[in-house]
C-alpha cells in the first residue's frame, strides 16, 4: 500500500511515541522539514482512515485548558507500514539517484 | 466573534456520529492550529469544512444499495406530492387568485385533496412522522386516482404508481426511510416555487430543469434523494412526451427530464466506486 506524504508524516509522527491531533500537525511539519502541512480537516481524515486499517489507536479523551485531546498512537500495523514504505521510497531514490549519477557522468 | 462558537458552528459539517464521538476534539485541535492568526484560523476552517463533507458523501454513498433504493421511492413520492401544491400556489401567485378550481364546496374538497393532504403528508415526513405520512401520502394518492382516473396507458404507472410504491413502502418499512436530510426537498420545491410563480423558463423548460438541477447537486449528501426527484420529475417528462399539445412542453424537455434518472443513477455508482476504491 503505497502512501501519500499527508499521510506517510502523520504516521511518521507517531514513531516516538502517542501524540494529541494538534501536536501531530506540528511533528508532521516538522519531520517533513516544512515541505508537508498537514491542516485539521486533513489530519482527522487520515486518523479515522488509519483508525479503520488498524494503524493508529485512540486514547480516552482528557481536557487542557478547556480543550479536548486524545492522543494516537502508532499500532505494530502501522509501523511496519511505515517501514514499508520508506524502504520503498528508499530504494526508489536509490535508483533513480543511480541512474542520475550515471547519466551525469556519461554527460560529462 | 467566539472562534469556538465558529469552531462548533463549522464541525457541523460532519455527519452526527463523528461530532458526537470526537466533535469536541476537532474544535480543540482546530483552535490550537488556528494560533492567534485569523488567517491561519480560516485556512483551518475550510480544511474543516472540506473533510466534514467529504465525510458526509463517504457515509451517504456506502449505504446498502437496498437502501438506497426503498428511500428513493419514498422520496419519489414525497417529491410527487411536493410537485403538485407547489405548482398550484406558483399559479396562485402568478396569475394573481385565478385558481382553476371549482366554486362552492366542492372547492374545499379539491383544496383539500390537491393541496392539504400532500402538505400534510410532507410536513409529516419532514417531522420524521413516516408511518402517518406515508398512510396520508397514499390516501391522496388514491383520491387523486379517483379525481382524476389515469387513463391505463404508461402514465398511469407514472402518475399512480410511483406514489402509490413510495407511499406505500413508507407505510410497511418505516425503519428503512432516512434518518437526516429530511428537509432536502425544500430546495428544489423552492427553486420550482420560483420559476412557477415568476414564469421564467416557461416556454424554454428552465423552469422544469432547474429543480433537478438543485436536486442533483445534492447527490453526494443524500443519493435517494436525488434519484427520487429525479423519478418524480421523469414522470413530468413521461406525460407531456405522451400527451399532446402541452404548451411549450417539447420532446427535447421529455427527453431531459426522464433522462435524468440513469444519470443520477451512474453518478451513485461512480461516486460509490470512487469511495470504495479511496
Amino acid at each position: 500500500m503505497e502512501l501519500r506524504p499527508p499521510s506517510y508524516f502523520t504516521l511518521a509522527a507517531l514513531i516516538d511515541g502517542p501524540l494529541h491531533g494538534y501536536a501531530i500537525m506540528r511533528r508532521a511539519g516538522e519531520l517533513s522539514e516544512g515541505t508537508v502541512s498537514v491542516s485539521t480537516g486533513t489530519l482527522y481524515s487520515i486518523i479515522d482512515r488509519a483508525l479503520a486499517e488498524g494503524l493508529v489507536a485512540a486514547g480516552e479523551p482528557y481536557v487542557v485548558s478547556g480543550r479536548e485531546r486524545r492522543d494516537y498512537a502508532l499500532t505494530p500495523a502501522g509501523r511496519s507500514l511505515l517501514e514499508e514504505e520508506s524502504d520503498r521510497l528508499a530504494r526508489a531514490a536509490r535508483i533513480v539517484g543511480a541512474r542520475l549519477k550515471a547519466t551525469g557522468v556519461l554527460a560529462t | 466573534m467566539n472562534r469556538e462558537w465558529v469552531g462548533r458552528t463549522v464541525a457541523r459539517a460532519y455527519p452526527a456520529e463523528v461530532r458526537a464521538e470526537r466533535g469536541a476534539e476537532l474544535v480543540g485541535t482546530l483552535l490550537d492550529a488556528g494560533g492567534d492568526s485569523w488567517a491561519a484560523f480560516i485556512r483551518q476552517l475550510g480544511s474543516l469544512i472540506g473533510a466534514g463533507l467529504a465525510a458526509r458523501t463517504r457515509a451517504a454513498l456506502l449505504q446498502p444499495p437496498a437502501q438506497i433504493a426503498t428511500c428513493a421511492l419514498a422520496w419519489a413520492a414525497v417529491m410527487t406530492a411536493v410537485l403538485g401544491p407547489v405548482a398550484i400556489l406558483g399559479s396562485e401567485v402568478r396569475f394573481g387568485g385565478h385558481l382553476h378550481f371549482p366554486e362552492g364546496t366542492l372547492l374545499t374538497l379539491v383544496l383539500l385533496l390537491r393541496v392539504v393532504l400532500p402538505i400534510l403528508a410532507v410536513v409529516l415526513f419532514t417531522l420524521n412522522r413516516i408511518r402517518t405520512s406515508g398512510l396520508l401520502g397514499l390516501a391522496w394518492a388514491v383520491c387523486r386516482w379517483l379525481e382524476y382516473p389515469p387513463r391505463f396507458e404508461h402514465t398511469a404507472i407514472a402518475e399512480f404508481l410511483l406514489p402509490l410504491v413510495g407511499f406505500g413502502v413508507m407505510v410497511l418499512a418505516p425503519q428503512r426511510m432516512p434518518v437526516r436530510g429530511r428537509w432536502f426537498w425544500l430546495v428544489p420545491a423552492a427553486v420550482f416555487a420560483y420559476f412557477e410563480a415568476t414564469g421564467i423558463g416557461a416556454q424554454s423548460g428552465i423552469g422544469y430543469i432547474a429543480p433537478l438541477i438543485a436536486a442533483l447537486c445534492l447527490l453526494p449528501f443524500n443519493p435517494s434523494f436525488a434519484i427520487g426527484t429525479t423519478l418524480a420529475w421523469s414522470v413530468l417528462g413521461v406525460v407531456y412526451l405522451t400527451s399532446s399539445g402541452g404548451a411549450g412542453k417539447s420532446t427535447e424537455l421529455s427527453i431531459v427530464l426522464v433522462s435524468c434518472v440513469p444519470l443520477a443513477l451512474i453518478a451513485v455508482g461512480i461516486g460509490r466506486l470512487r469511495v470504495h476504491r479511496a
